[in-house]
């Protein structure tokens, strides 16, 4: 029957997240930027930005550009013409984050400023 | 030092634990974003020891890792599994589907130490050579696996807690005895065996000797920022060492005129007087002997 075979596995273990209305800044840069990454998907792609385990402070921001899932578990948010969606379970999380966009050679790319953020890891990637 | 007091044959030493599985396509990737050790390549059977870490380096949990195939089964330390699990499910991607379940009253670890181990396993039918630190072998429900220390090594034993009455009269018609717990505790010291006590956020990997659970080269994970920085400067402010003494040391804070303060986290009556573990200010780790005032003298080991 196996080490997991026995009683006393209490299944699944589900935790409430905190949901707060999300609210989303893209400076201008930024927005033409993730226009121009999108491209002609615009109409039928969506850009998820979530939070994920791992970084050196404890989450990592993710920016996806995925076809619209039509999942009520996201917020959908309108940002200077761009669809964004947030998942509820990081919604705490990203709430009144600013997304900016720096076109450098060394360290640029969409960078993230979080005011939930208690602190932040030398590449800009991570926060706890 | 004198010889280790072990039992001519094995001692029984129940761990305290706390119990998760992890169940999902990724739930192998997750773990190697969370912890500190590369758990990316661990195939079935495997056995990797990491920790839990905070964004300060400090320890949450240690984490010993099985994976089951269809699951991943993760040993903790006592008192936090449900800190771990919340910490694991917070960070899982919207787009990945891992469930967390808790199983702290389902499984039972013990831990086998004493001068014949092998010929304990030997009479359950177990082969010793096979059972290495880096696998989980399987026998019956319970998995067993092994854990080398300086001075002797463990034999780790997992066992449905169902079941751990009739194993452990098993383990006792091969010749194990179970010990009242004093004994175990400083079985546990002498051995060098780190649990809960230590591995708290009081303190860093590094300054517990556990600089094998810290893979520096993975990539990042929480902690790591620290990690490194301790890494780069070669040694911690404070280290842990075990003190023999002619009695008990409290647990707890002691300041040590000369030397600062030393953090005892575990004491336990001994064979000749007494053992613990301590963190010494790193201007006291190569003593040899430590004037704790009062006219009280430890020998000072490392671990």
């Amino acid at each position: 029957m196996g080490i997991l075979g026995g009683e006393g596995f209490s299944l699944p273990v589900v935790t409430s997240a905190e949901v707060v209305d999300v609210q989303i800044e893209f400076t201008e840069p930024a927005r033409l930027a993730m226009k121009s990454t999108m491209g002609e998907d615009e109409s039928t792609h969506v850009v998820i930005i979530s939070a994920e385990s791992g970084g050196c402070s404890g989450y990592m921001y993710d920016m996806q550009i995925v076809k619209d899932p039509n999942d009520d578990s996201f917020q959908r948010l309108e940002v200077g013409g761009l669809t964004v969606l947030v998942h509820n379970k990081n919604s705490a999380m990203l709430s009144g984050i600013r997304v900016d966009y720096k076109d450098t050679l060394m360290g640029g790319g969409f960078q993230i400023d979080n005011p939930n953020a208690d602190r932040s890891c030398g590449c800009g990637q991570s926060f706890g | 030092m004198p010889p280790l007091d072990l039992h001519p044959v094995a001692e029984v030493i129940p761990s305290p634990c706390s119990v998760s599985v992890l169940k999902g396509n990724t739930a192998v990737e997750h773990l190697n974003r969370t912890l500190t050790v590369n758990t990316s390549e661990i195939q079935f059977g495997d056995r990797v020891d990491g920790l839990l870490c905070n964004a300060n380096g400090r320890i949450l949990d240690r984490l010993m890792v099985c994976n089951l195939g269809e699951e991943i089964l993760l040993i903790g330390n006592h008192g936090v599994g449900e800190d771990t699990r919340e910490n694991i499910i917070q960070g899982i991607p919207w787009d990945e589907e891992i469930t967390v379940m808790n199983g702290d009253a389902a499984i039972t670890h013990l831990r086998l130490v004493g001068r014949a181990v092998n010929r304990c396993l030997a009479g359950l039918g177990i082969d010793p050579l096979e059972i290495r630190q880096e696998r989980w072998i399987e026998y019956g429900s319970a998995l067993v696996s092994r854990t080398e220390y300086s001075e002797s090594y463990v034999i780790e034993i997992l066992v449905p807690s169902a079941e751990l009455v009739a194993f452990t009269a098993l383990l006792h018609e091969n010749g194990a005895i179970s010990s009242d717990r004093n004994r175990c505790e400083s079985l546990r010291i002498e051995l060098g065996i780190l649990d809960y006590r230590e591995m708290n956020p009081a303190f860093l990997p590094i300054e517990l000797g556990l600089a094998h659970m810290v893979n520096l080269n993975k990539g990042c994970y929480p902690g790591q920022e620290i990690h490194a920085r301790m890494d780069s400067r070669g040694r911690a402010s404070r280290e842990i060492v075990r003190l023999l003494l002619p009695a008990r040391l409290a647990v707890g804070k002691h300041k040590v005129p000369g030397i600062g303060s030393v953090t005892v986290t575990a004491s336990a009556d001994a064979q000749d007087g007494s053992v613990a573990l301590a963190l010494l200010p790193r201007s006291a780790i190569d003593l040899e002997e430590l004037d704790l005032g009062g006219g009280v003298v430890a020998s000072v080991q490392s671990l």
